[in-house]
């Protein structure tokens, strides 16, 4: 029997797929049924293909059918959706450009996070009318959100962008299947208190909280290599510009519409590892400065002025050795 | 005498990987703390970064050297935003320095 793909996904909803993915989840054979696929966004594209990469990984026997029927067959190769399952189809199409309306899927990999957060974000600001503006404001949540992959999956996972000009929203989502948020925070004194993913998921989302921080500094280099700021700075930039973020780790699910959240635990449905799916409204975004301004004095209230000595502008050039 | 350290030639226009930032810091910063008078970070061409960059970088700079990072380090050519994020991430890290 085979498991059939709902006709459209979009980020809002992305819950039902987990839900039909996870009634599915065993190691039995399985054949995916493309032929109804029409309109999935972002955060659906990466729910599915990353539970579809990780059910291969673990060895489980996947096949396709109905590609050939599915409305959406182009547009799933064209952002190379079929590549990243090893399916490779002649394609029918030129690949015209994308002319700044997606990015192809991106695998995420270890040490990619400035060049890859912004070429996405350069891709995803380039029509808009604030460009420069935008394209800040996602390099820096493409940013965080990489980082969070890299933390928490080794730096495997998977990014997909799309911008709706008629919407005037831009949608990006990051997915991993790797140990998820709670299992990141093993090993700390906080084990014992994060035992469910909803506790964990709540924890990462309070500002200065990150399992890289509360170990000891590790490898060659001392020092922390993250702050525990990402999560929660992103959740108050969503709020900020009314946007909507969802963040997926086992069974536990935060879902945020502009400055309203939730957060739940989901009976039917998990997903292996993190899935951070988020949409921003691009004509709320005129000042990322004020706004990045803004909310860091929430998060670390203080007098910014007292480290106005410390920078120098170009004129006032000292003696330099190169 | 100083040394200048120009961010961009590193690491481009963006700043977002908090593990090169602590990187950068270890190898082209640390070993020549006392070696100069001050330490230019040269921010010219840096559009922005994030949270996770700027504390590994700058937040560590400040709490390995608590005592004399306010006459060593100078952030030179910052944009607005830059500099929002740089002052964000030294208040932060002055919490973390023990009284």
């Amino acid at each position: 029997m085979p498991f059939i793909l709902p006709p459209t996904i979009h980020d809002a909803l992305v819950t039902r797929l987990l839900r039909r993915l996870t009634a599915v989840d065993s190691d039995e054979p399985l054949t995916i049924d493309f032929s109804r696929v029409g309109f999935y966004e972002p955060g659906a594209v990466i729910a599915l293909l990353t539970r579809l990469r990780h059910w291969k990984e673990k060895g489980r026997q996947l096949s396709a059918t109905g590609i050939r029927q599915s409305p959406s067959k182009r547009y799933l190769q064209r952002i190379d959706f079929f590549a990243h399952l090893g399916i490779h189809l002649e394609e029918d199409f030129e690949r015209l450009p994308a002319q700044s309306r997606f990015v192809e899927i991106c695998r995420i990999k270890n040490s990619q996070v400035n060049a890859l957060a912004s070429k996405v974000a350069r891709c995803m600001a380039s029509q808009c009318e604030e460009p420069e503006e935008i394209r800040s404001c996602f390099a820096y949540i493409l940013g965080e959100l990489i980082a969070n992959v890299d933390q928490h999956s080794g730096g495997a996972g998977f990014l997909s962008a799309q911008h709706y000009p008629d919407k005037g929203s831009i949608h990006v989502a990051v997915g991993d299947c790797g140990v998820g948020i709670r299992r990141s925070f093993e090993g700390t004194h906080l084990e014992e208190q994060l035992r469910t993913p909803r506790a964990a998921l709540e924890k990462a989302l309070e500002p200065t909280v990150s399992s890289a921080l509360l170990r000891p500094p590790s490898g060659p280099y001392q020092g922390r290599n993250n702050r525990g700021l990402g999560l929660s700075m992103i959740s108050k930039l969503i709020s900020e510009t009314h946007g909507q973020f969802r963040l997926f780790t086992e069974n536990a699910v935060y879902e945020q519409i502009g400055d309203v959240s939730f957060k739940f635990d989901e009976t039917s449905h998990t997903h292996p590892g993190t899935l951070a799916s988020l949409s921003i409204n691009t004509d709320e975004i005129t000042n990322f400065n004020e706004v990045i301004g803004e909310i860091s004095n929430r998060v670390e209230p203080s007098e910014l002025d007292e480290w106005d000595e410390m920078f120098e502008s170009p004129k006032d050039e000292l003696d330099s050795s190169p | 005498m100083n040394l200048t350290l120009r961010l961009k030639d590193t690491f481009g226009p963006f700043l977002g990987d908090g593990a090169e930032g602590n990187e950068f810091r270890c190898q082209k910063i640390e070993p020549f703390w006392d070696s100069y008078e001050r330490i230019i970070l040269d921010f010219e061409g840096v559009d922005s970064m994030t949270h996770s960059f700027v504390n590994a970088f700058v937040g560590n700079l400040v709490e390995a050297h608590p005592r004399d990072f306010r006459e060593k380090l100078v952030f030179k050519n910052c944009s607005p935003l830059v500099k929002t994020f740089i002052k964000g991430a030294l208040s932060f890290a002055k919490t973390r320095i023990p009284a």
